[in-house]
């Protein structure tokens, strides 16, 4: 038995909050954030080492590990890692770095905080590595509660509200999903909830329709695909900074990489007769959220609009159900997962140091004496990227997705291209009011960042950039697996028509 | 020696380069690690020099080779898209390599005097910088997406630094209207490269040149493709009717305006459409829209252009009014009259934007002196700078003289090619060009008379002085290829010859606006212009286009947006709380939510397992 390196991934996080719950005495907030720290970097290291020894040319699931946990219903504890999950495993990693260290002068409460980071880590992973149902059902309720506490304990004025928002609905879409994946288990009668096994049972088209229906239900509140979003802005604009880039960018794709692996993965034949459902829905989410964000007036309100506009271009890309859209798929996950928990860094910087996120009250903050021209400069190139700019990660997603999708989804495919025109009228707008113009004398004043405060920022540019300039290193994990997916779904579909 | 040839030739990859690392070496400045504000200028200077000496050498070393050369790195390989970063090294490219270069490194050594004082400097450069390096890549790239990714960074920098006076609000405006507005013509252009890259299976210019060869498209769409590809050149060259965000473009520095808005990125769609040629060529009735497009473009800018009284914004709207013209010559089918005349323009127009920058300049320091608060851009406030700044005079007059179309300078030979491509394929066209061309030498010469010549008419323009040397000798140096940039070109490149009747009839058109002007304006036809002044209100009011598109693009988006998160708010939002105050409103229990989180979690599990026990049964049997 080799080391089981998808379980120290997985678990590392938790022993960290393990560690931090159990700690002797009373923690300050330098030794809570020193451990979680630790712990994070641990689980990036992991990762590291977990990619360095991914074999890039396997279509297969790699590392697996399973062993046989309630046996008589069928429940396995395995974990395996592909070219879709690799990826977003290691954003997850670099990521909760980044926000613990976005959190750096956190105060209240830190042991508790730092810990329900790392128990979120723990759930996140799991849910990305699970090959069980049942067990990616369970880390995926993991994930909830400690986002709860999260958002509702440090959250701002109307944290409670939200917090219990994001609670009922992500329970709500639970109930979906576990419909969806029980059924498929007494359906199937293969007594098991092993993925790859089910995925060779002979579902019947209208059972796969239903199941798949309830999937993009319960998923789509995740996404969230309009009209199930109303959550995640009121979740974002209370959830501290840190928080934020986590919901972003990390458990947003939760949703996408839900309705990739199992959705599709299970119910092929119904994703081919349903997916001009959702490429409508991207579209529909590119438009409306676009034309939302557009009236805004909380910066971090219209980013988080913004946030669910761009999920639209990966539900786009995997309606596709080609290689071509899946790879954007992909690859516009984890370029999301960048842009938007940049662009919510972003928003914490200006948060922090001018005291408001109202649009209507700030100005001048290009301005190099009295403003914050740094973080000026991170915005324009954020918003940039978000309008899918060439020469950063997002234009390389979109592009993928367009030249995919255009086939198949015509008319959907050219409602999202105007989306990139929405994107950047309404962050031009937030560029205008609030960074050009003079400083409002009525703005209290503005405080400087600290060196340290642009560091998470400037590691997000770079991989922004990075991918950007250099697309194939990031097509190149996820190529293998996405072609192997495309393939099992051709076999199946071949497989039926011989039967 | 050929192999050394070729060496030197496919090395020009690394001219984008200079301008990247010069950007990448303002940076530390920009960012405030270190203090100063001239390092990042000399480094700009000094890597474009090198920029500039390396395409020279690679433009003469191309002239005797026997191919032009390709470079092809693999870019971005998943499922169906196979994108390489290709190059082509051509005496075109080069050439265009050159004269970017070139102009860059003038409009750079300029910036040094003309923002001596400003802050902001390294940002300045940077961007500058940046600018070039996307403009050149555009310039040698052989693929549509990689043109269209300088393209886009283009735009950025466009709109980085027309804003760059940031705390001042129109600056602000501008910037965002610029961007914006070429973003309209930039979304269908990337429609159109989805769709022509799902329909030829390649992006490469080379290789859609062969397939369009071959390519059997209906006619309808074919026509629809190659308009929402046209509709990205019509954006970024400025052509009715996305071309209102150029005039504005104006609050940017001057040397800006000279470099990006009149030398290099507005003849980027002209080029574009060059390199598409082959994929046009599939719809005949895309050309003539192309050509009635320049020719309407020509005429309105050049009729707008004979009432304003500031000195860029005449500038701005000629500069639209002769890409107009290359996009007449585009229409008919005769590029090379089209790439002429960009060549030739480019000098000509960078030169004029520098001049009027001098002016401005010396006005700005004027005002300084005497305290004054007028327009230092409005021409009614200048008059007789004519003694006071001879080498601004000389070679701004130059340049009216070759963008008015005198023979035998720049502008005479580029222009009398496009009026020749013009006059054997469509009459009309050449009769619209020839009455622009005379609106042109009215409107130019009426700028010089009332910048240069007559009496000063405030106390400032009274007191002005000559710019420093920094700002005079790139004038100097471009005033050569204005004045015969035109007979090199045609000799050595296009060898066309002169017709006759042509150059009479266009010389005739110059002579008829030219003496409009001078009758008006130096004669003192105040009494005529007065009377005149009720047919120039549309003009004033820029044919109320503007206006148009503020009360109804802008105006509806701005509402769309406000509806929709109206409806967000109250409906969407408001929905999902009627129905968790109804469900709370029912369930005992969940009555007071900070009491009922454990209670309520419980009932959730237990009522799916309800759910899911009822319905699996059900499955079952």
């Amino acid at each position: 038995m080799n080391f089981p390196i998808l379980s120290a991934v997985v678990f590392f996080p938790a022993l960290g909050a393990l560690i931090l719950a159990l700690w002797p005495g009373e923690a300050d907030h330098k030794v809570a954030r020193g451990v979680a720290l630790a712990t994070a970097i641990g689980t990036l290291l992991l990762s590291l080492f977990l990619t360095l020894n991914f074999d890039f040319n396997s279509t297969q699931g790699q590392f697996t590990e399973s062993f046989s946990w309630i046996h008589q219903l069928g429940i396995t504890y395995s974990l395996t890692v592909d070219g879709i999950s690799l990826p977003l495993v290691l954003l997850t990693a670099v990521l909760v770095v980044l926000s613990i260290f976005t959190s750096w002068q956190l105060k209240y409460r830190p042991r508790f905080y730092y810990s329900m980071i790392l128990l979120l880590t723990c759930g996140v992973m799991g849910a990305f590595l699970a090959r069980d149902l049942l067990l990616f059902f369970l880390f995926y309720e993991l994930e909830l509660i400690p986002l709860y506490f999260l958002i509702a304990i440090w959250g701002g004025e109307r944290r409670e509200y939200a917090g219990m928002k994001f609670l009922l609905y992500t329970l709500f879409s639970s109930v979906f999903l576990l419909v969806a994946f029980l059924s498929a288990y007494f359906v199937s009668g293969l007594n098991t909830f092993d993925i790859t096994l089910l995925a060779t049972a002979d579902f019947s088209i209208p059972f796969q329709i239903f199941s798949l229906v309830m999937l993009t239900i319960g998923f789509g509140i995740k996404i969230p695909l309009v009209p199930f979003h109303t959550w995640l802005p009121d979740a974002h604009v209370e959830a501290p900074t840190a928080i934020s880039v986590l919901l972003a960018g990390v458990l947003l794709k939760l949703g996408t990489y839900g309705i990739l692996r199992f959705g599709v993965g299970l119910f092929p034949e119904a994703a081919q007769s349903l997916s001009w459902v959702l490429a409508t829905l991207a579209a529909i989410n590119v438009i409306y959220a676009s034309l939302a964000a557009l009236a805004q007036t909380d910066m971090k309100k219209m980013i988080a609009y913004s946030s669910i506009a761009h999920m639209g271009y990966v539900v786009l890309g995997i309606a596709t159900l080609q290689e071509t859209g899946l790879q954007g798929a992909v690859f516009q996950m984890i370029s999301h997962g960048v842009i938007s928990a940049l662009l919510f860094m972003i928003v914490g910087l200006v948060y922090e140091n001018a005291h408001t996120r109202d649009l209507g009250k700030l100005g001048g903050l290009f301005d190099r004496t009295k403003g914050l021209p740094m973080v000026g400069a991170f915005m324009v190139a954020a918003a940039m990227a978000n309008a899918g700019m060439p020469g950063m990660s997002g234009f390389v997603a979109e592009f993928l997705v367009f030249r995919g999708a255009y086939e198949q989804f015509p008319i959907a495919t050219v409602v999202c291209i105007f989306g990139t025109v929405l994107t950047a009228i309404y962050l031009l707008v937030l560029l205008q009011r609030a960074f050009f113009g003079t400083v409002p004398t009525e703005l209290k004043q503005i405080t400087k960042p600290t060196l340290r405060s642009y560091i998470p920022a400037t590691i997000l540019a770079f991989c922004m950039v990075g991918l950007g300039l250099f697309p194939n290193l990031m097509t190149g994990i996820s190529a293998q697996s996405v072609a192997g997916l495309v393939t099992q779904m051709g076999t199946t579909q071949i497989a039926k028509v011989d039967r | 020696m050929i192999e050394e040839t070729a060496q030197l030739i496919q090395l020009a990859w690394l001219v984008p380069l200079y301008g990247a690392l010069a950007a990448l070496f303002s940076l530390p400045w920009a960012l405030g690690v270190f203090k100063g504000q001239k390092p990042p200028a000399y480094g700009g200077l000094v890597f474009m020099g090198i920029g500039f000496g390396h395409s020279l050498l690679a433009l003469i070393a191309s002239l005797n080779a026997p191919a032009p050369m390709r470079i092809s790195i693999p870019w971005l390989n998943a499922g169906v898209v196979d994108l390489s970063l290709s190059l082509l090294f051509s005496p075109l490219t080069l050439g265009m390599l050159t004269l970017v270069t070139g102009v860059s490194f003038l409009v750079q050594l300029y910036s040094l005097g003309y923002m001596a004082h400003e802050d902001g400097l390294p940002r300045y450069y940077g961007i500058l910088n940046f600018f070039t390096s996307a403009m050149l890549g555009l310039v040698i790239s052989d693929n549509l997406l990689i043109t269209y990714a300088c393209w886009e960074l283009m735009g950025l920098c466009s709109y980085l630094l027309i804003g760059f006076w940031f705390h001042k609000s129109s600056a602000a405006e501008a910037a965002r209207k610029a961007f914006l507005t070429t973003r309209v013509g930039d979304f269908l252009l990337l429609v159109g490269i989805v769709v022509l890259y799902v329909t030829a299976g390649t992006l490469d210019f080379a290789a859609l040149g062969a397939w369009a060869e071959t390519a059997q498209l209906a006619p309808a769409f074919a026509t629809v493709l190659t308009l929402i590809l046209f509709a990205g050149p019509v954006g970024k060259s400025a052509q009715f009717p996305l071309h209102v965000w150029l005039p504005d473009a104006m609050e940017g520095p001057t040397p800006v305006s000279a470099l990006i808005h009149a030398a290099t990125m507005v003849a980027a769609g002209v080029f574009l459409v060059v390199k598409l040629e082959p994929v046009f060529a599939l719809a005949p009735l895309t050309l003539s829209i192309v050509a009635w497009t320049g020719a309407i473009t020509a005429l309105g800018a050049a009729l707008i252009a004979t009432v304003q009284n500031d000195i860029k914004r005449v500038l701005a709207y000629s500069t639209v009014s002769q890409l107009g013209y290359m996009f007449m010559a585009l229409g008919v089918g005769h590029p090379e009259a089209a790439v002429f005349h960009l060549f030739t323009h480019a000098f000509f127009k960078a030169m004029m934007f520098l001049g009027a920058g001098s002016v401005i300049h010396a006005m700005h320091e004027a005002e300084h002196k005497t305290h004054g608060h007028l327009d230092v851009q409005d021409m009614r406030n200048m008059g007789g700078l004519w003694s006071k700044m001879p080498i601004t005079a000389v070679t701004f007059g130059i340049g009216v003289l070759s963008i008015a179309g005198v023979f035998p300078l720049a502008g005479f030979w580029s222009k009398d090619s496009i009026l020749h491509a013009l006059e054997k394929e469509a009459p009309v066209l050449f009769t619209l060009a020839l009455i622009t061309a005379g609106l042109t030498a009215f409107y130019m010469l009426r700028q010089f008379i009332l910048t240069f010549l007559g009496k000063p008419r405030t106390k400032e323009a009274g007191m002005l002085h000559e710019s420093p040397w920094m700002m005079a000798l790139p004038l100097v140096i471009l005033a050569v290829p204005s004045a015969a940039a035109g007979y090199w070109g045609n000799n050595w490149f296009l060898k066309e010859e002169v017709a006759m009747s042509i150059a009479t009839q266009s010389t005739i058109a110059v002579g008829v606006g030219f003496g409009f002007a001078v009758g008006l304006y130096i004669l003192q036809g105040n009494a005529m212009l007065k009377s005149l002044a009720p047919l120039t209100q549309p003009l004033q009011k820029l044919f109320y286009i503007d206006v148009i598109y503020e009360r109804t693009v802008v105006a509806g988006m701005k509402d769309l947006g406000i509806l929709t998160a109206w409806f967000d708010k109250n409906i969407v939002d408001g929905l999902v709380n009627l129905v968790s105050t109804t469900f709370w409103a029912g369930a005992e229990t969940l009555k007071y939510v900070e009491n009922g989180r454990t209670q309520f979690y419980l009932l959730v599990v237990v009522s799916s397992i309800l759910t899911l026990g009822i319905f699996s049964t059900l499955g079952l049997q």
